[in-house]
């Protein structure tokens, strides 16, 4: 099922850091863009997790294949669909403000990360 | 009289399988058990939208459905006939037995909890049978017990048709079809992922299945179906940290709480035709059946978010443009 990098030692914990890194990025965005409430930002924050812990299993799980970058654009959407689907769930938010600010959040994490894969792996 | 169906659903599918498996201990040409099995699987879950649609249009022939379904489950055991003839009539019987009993169960109880039971037992009973620990003269015998005892219950029980089919308007037709296209999409993923793990432990996942379904059914009229979606969802996100045997039993579990859910919710939809959209959902599990070997080909992260969004899809559909819930929403 889930396979291991280091024996032993479960995916999901190394997909951890990413994870929190991501998670990190996009909580205060989100609290700027007007979640103010502490259980919406804590639900956030799960979720991103969540969902960011799924999404790296899935692209290791699938690197080398054709249309890689397609695959990673695709996903990106879907992840953008469940997070917004579980914090609909949890917050009750309006619906087009909450989509609005996940899109943006995002965008902004995806592009640091482009960015500081470019500056610090080169 | 749940209780009945599921013993009865328990034993049907147990026969069947009972009958099939008797096959490869005779010793019959593999092509040959190839060939019974697809007729088989063809006619019994293909057909069920059929028998369904028959039961909505004539909801007091459904007794005399379940007497024809133990005919031919009957005739299934004969031997002689030949192989082709028995996957024939195995699967009509099955399928004449599936689309009556869940027509009978969706409009006779309102809730999760009884389509989520109903369907619960199958697979215990088609892993006994088809593993041959229980023989098929027994399963026919309770079969015909459970039979009988069902149509004295149904003597006095008049089946009727759904008491207030609500008006729908165009777009509302729409989106609850879209809504029910969705749930049967969901059907048809989790049918990829039915129980491909389950090599030696010949009886441990068909429970799991079970207990999936059967709790499923529970959770959602307890806890209600958005917390039940979300449980689902964490269950499979749990179950894809952790590693060993636990991680494919939680998992399968996880999807199989879906099952009452889709069940309900496409009923829910269409009203009026229990027996349609029953045989319809049993209908969405064939490519699983014929195109199982894709199985490895859909990672279970994509399974466990496709059908969680999928059923939240369908539920954000269904609470938009069903007439009883905008009644209910609205002051």
């Amino acid at each position: 099922m889930t396979g291991s990098l280091v024996s032993g030692t479960p995916l999901g914990l190394l997909l951890l850091a990413p994870a929190f890194l991501t998670a990190a990025i996009e909580t205060p965005l989100f609290w700027v863009l007007g979640f103010r409430r502490l259980h919406e930002c804590l639900w956030f924050f799960v979720v991103n997790i969540v969902s960011n812990i799924l999404l790296n299993e899935f692209l290791l799980t699938a690197a080398g294949t054709p249309h890689y970058n397609l695959l990673v654009a695709v996903c990106e959407g879907v992840v953008l669909l469940l997070e917004f689907a579980l914090c609909r769930f949890c917050t009750g938010c309006t619906a087009r403000r909450l989509w609005l600010t996940l899109l943006f959040c995002n965008v902004c994490s995806f592009a640091f990360g482009f960015l500081a894969g470019r500056v610090f792996l080169g | 009289m749940l209780f009945l169906l599921t013993l009865l659903h328990f034993s049907v599918d147990g026969l069947c399988g009972a009958a099939l498996a008797a096959h490869d201990q005779a010793g019959t040409a593999y092509a040959d058990i190839l060939r019974l099995f697809a007729l088989y699987n063809l006619i019994a879950f293909g057909g069920q939208w059929l028998v369904g649609l028959f039961s909505d249009v004539f909801p007091r022939r459904i007794p005399a459905l379940f007497v024809l379904s133990l005919l031919a489950l009957g005739a299934g055991l004969l031997p002689g006939p030949g192989c082709l003839f028995q996957g024939f009539v195995l699967g009509v019987g099955n399928c004449v037995f599936h689309a009556a009993g869940g027509s009978l169960i969706l409009r006779s109880c309102n809730t999760y909890t009884e389509p989520g039971i109903f369907v619960s037992s199958g697979a215990i009973g088609l892993a006994l049978g088809l593993n041959g620990v229980v023989p098929a003269l027994f399963f026919l015998f309770l079969c015909a017990s459970l039979t009988g005892t069902l149509l004295f219950l149904l003597r006095n029980h008049a089946v009727s048709g759904p008491s207030a089919v609500p008006d729908h308007d165009v777009p509302s037709r729409m989106a609850l079809a879209a809504c029910v296209i969705l749930l049967l999409f969901c059907v048809t993923l989790r049918g990829f992922g039915g129980g491909g793990e389950a090599g030696s432990h010949i009886l441990l996942f068909p429970c799991v299945f079970a207990l999936g379904k059967a709790s499923g059914g529970l959770l959602c009229d307890r806890i209600g179906y958005r917390n039940t979606l979300l449980l689902l969802f964490l269950l499979s996100f749990l179950a894809l940290q952790i590693e060993g045997l636990l991680s494919p039993l939680l998992l399968a579990f996880a999807f199989n709480i879906s099952m009452p859910l889709t069940l309900r919710l496409a009923h829910l939809c269409a009203p009026a035709y229990p027996g349609l959209v029953f045989g319809l959902a049993a209908g969405a599990l064939l490519p699983g059946f014929f195109f199982g070997v894709l199985t490895s080909a859909i990672p279970p992260h994509v399974m466990a978010v496709a059908l969680f969004l999928l059923l939240v899809a369908a539920n954000a559909l269904y609470t938009r443009y069903s007439p009883t819930e905008r009644k209910r929403v609205s002051p």
